[in-house]
């Protein structure tokens, strides 16, 4: 619908003629995008039946065998796997369907073999054997709700096993050192093989890996900047240096988005994250605020620019009101005080007014300013 | 190409095929392994019900096998019998290496937080309509476990005293609606 009352603007406007219009307008119809409408019911659907299969299994079946249950689950995901199988050189929403199914069912199988069997212990060896066994399955889908469900788990069950060591322990630096240096391997693994296997998988383990980095790492340190350091912190840096020259290896020599120009601006991003990242996590920040609030906002400047500059419009919006948020927040703690008295309320009010009116008007000629800059 | 093909389909047996070898192991460890049985206690007597799952503590004499210095390491329990019952406690603790040398029957657990240690024994699933009697561990509550020549353990059964614990829920849940009922009746009309 938004394609053709587009069409008919540029009709009217002179842009294309009526021709034209014709054709674009068939073949966006015959596009397999038009079928995401589908894909995304589907989806919700799988989603339903994994969340009521897995209700199903944690409300009480004492009238019924452990061994019964046991049987009838792997029946189930046999017929699953055997569909899939059979459904694997035919595309479509069947198939799709069925490797969502697939990919999910796992964590039902082992929701129900612990509860038989009164197995105790962390959630994150649950996780991490569901992502690993269900891991072949996701790269053979195109199915790009099972990608980010997938990351999702991935990243929750790095946190977990953080935080299932003791904080104040070695094993708590050790797990933490590892972690943090998540994101820019699996930064590097997507640039790097984004072209090969599954690109949609790839293309969630970036989103999301940008979204742990930039977001919960980056304001996690923007906070820690202005605090005292823990000065008996072990936390051993090598895996995070590591990542990040395999994060710049991807980057560089990446087949995806090709273009000297993202690639500086994607390094540029990823080195300014670094900078704002290490120091807390060694101890090293001094209760410096400023340099927190800065190293954040010229990062989410990197990823605006990379965003300016591969066309994403919404990631660059999205970078600056991030940036724009932050600016903001600085403001409130230079004067906050001033918030206090109803006027100083007003002339927050205001000066949030302008910034949104400025940002709104002239963040296209900021965008294609950047670019320009870059190329 | 075929080569590729062949070993896609196969990929996609994998989640089955682990998650069946994983039952089947579980299940020969239990049937397989040395059965023993052992008290246990509640270590919260406020929250002894989470969820639909028992949760406890294995008695286990007066072994320390953790402090402050094990903190999240492995550690064994030595299992030796209580004299005149069916039940074993622990003996002697130490280092897994050391205990698997000098004892045929033992525990292994890490040590968590507070020193406590952890076999992966310390809940078990009952149904959630038995909960209501099971608030509060029964005396001679005790645990069968079945135990490994690697000192792994899976619970296998849960007592209290000689009888299973669904058993004598039921019982206690009985007894309950009975004395509602006639609580009922006397104070009707």
């Amino acid at each position: 619908m938004n394609v053709e009352k587009r069409l008919k603007e540029w009709v009217e406007a002179g842009i294309i003629d009526q021709v034209q219009s014709l054709k674009i307008a068939e073949f966006e119809r015959d596009r397999p995008s038009a079928n995401w409408m589908v894909y995304s019911l589907v989806a919700l659907g799988i989603f339903a039946i994994c969340v009521g299969i897995v209700s199903v299994i944690a409300a009480n079946w004492d009238e019924i065998s452990p061994t019964v249950k046991l049987f009838l689950y792997f029946m189930v995901l046999f017929g699953v796997t055997a569909g899939v199988i059979s459904r694997f050189n035919k595309p479509g929403v069947t198939r799709e369907a069925l490797l969502g199914v697939l990919g999910l069912l796992p964590l039902a199988g082992i929701g129900l073999i612990s509860q038989i069997f009164h197995l105790d212990g962390e959630s994150y060896r649950a996780t991490l054997f569901w992502l690993l066994i269900t891991l072949p399955v996701t790269l053979q889908a195109n199915n790009r709700y099972l990608h980010h469900i997938w990351m999702i788990g991935f990243y929750e069950t790095a946190i977990t096993w953080i935080v299932a060591a003791s904080p104040s322990s070695h094993l708590y630096d050790y797990r933490l050192g590892i972690a943090a240096s998540l994101p820019y391997f699996v930064l590097g693994a997507g640039y790097g093989l984004g072209h090969l296997l599954s690109p949609s998988f790839w293309n969630a383990a970036r989103t999301w890996s940008y979204i742990v980095l930039l977001g919960g790492m980056g304001i996690a340190a923007d906070i820690a900047w202005s605090s005292y350091p823990d000065m008996d912190s072990n936390i051993p840096l090598i895996y995070f240096i590591i990542g990040l020259f395999v994060a710049a290896y991807g980057v560089y020599f990446r087949s995806i988005l090709p273009g000297r120009s993202t690639s500086k601006a994607i390094l540029t991003t990823l080195a300014l994250s670094a900078i704002l990242i290490m120091p807390p996590l060694s101890g090293l920040t001094h209760s410096n605020e400023l340099a927190g609030c800065v190293l954040f906002i010229l990062m989410w400047f990197g990823a605006a620019a990379s965003a300016a500059i591969a066309e994403r419009r919404r990631l660059f919006d999205l970078a600056t009101l991030v940036i724009g948020i932050r600016f903001i927040v600085a403001y409130f703690q230079v004067f906050g005080s001033l918030v206090a008295t109803g006027i100083g309320l007003i002339f927050s009010g205001l000066l949030i007014l302008a910034v949104a009116m400025f940002w709104h008007r002239h963040r296209k000629e900021i965008a294609k300013a950047i670019k320009e800059a870059a190329l | 190409m075929i080569g590729s093909t062949r070993l896609s389909i196969l990929s996609l047996v994998i989640p089955f095929a682990a998650l069946l070898i994983w039952t089947v192991q579980l299940e020969l460890h239990k049937r397989q392994g040395e059965h023993v049985r052992v008290r246990v206690t509640g270590y919260d007597p406020r929250d002894l019900l989470a969820g639909h799952y028992l949760r406890y503590h294995l008695d286990l004499g007066h072994t320390e096998p953790c402090d402050q210095q094990f903190n999240s390491q492995e550690r064994c329990v030595c299992l030796g019998p209580v004299v005149d019952t069916p039940f074993s406690t622990g003996s002697a603790a130490g280092s897994c290496k050391s205990i698997a040398a000098t004892c045929r029957t033992f525990l292994r657990g890490t040590c968590a937080d507070g020193g406590r240690f952890q076999t992966g024994l310390e809940q078990f699933y009952i149904p959630e309509r038995l909960a209501p009697v099971l608030m509060t561990v029964p005396a001679d509550s005790n645990l069968m476990i079945s135990v490994n020549s690697n000192g792994d353990a899976q619970a296998v059964q849960f007592f209290v005293g000689d009888e299973d614990v669904s058993t004598y829920a039921e019982r206690m849940l009985e007894a309950k609606q009975a004395e509602h009922a006639i609580t009922a009746r006397t104070a009707s009309p």
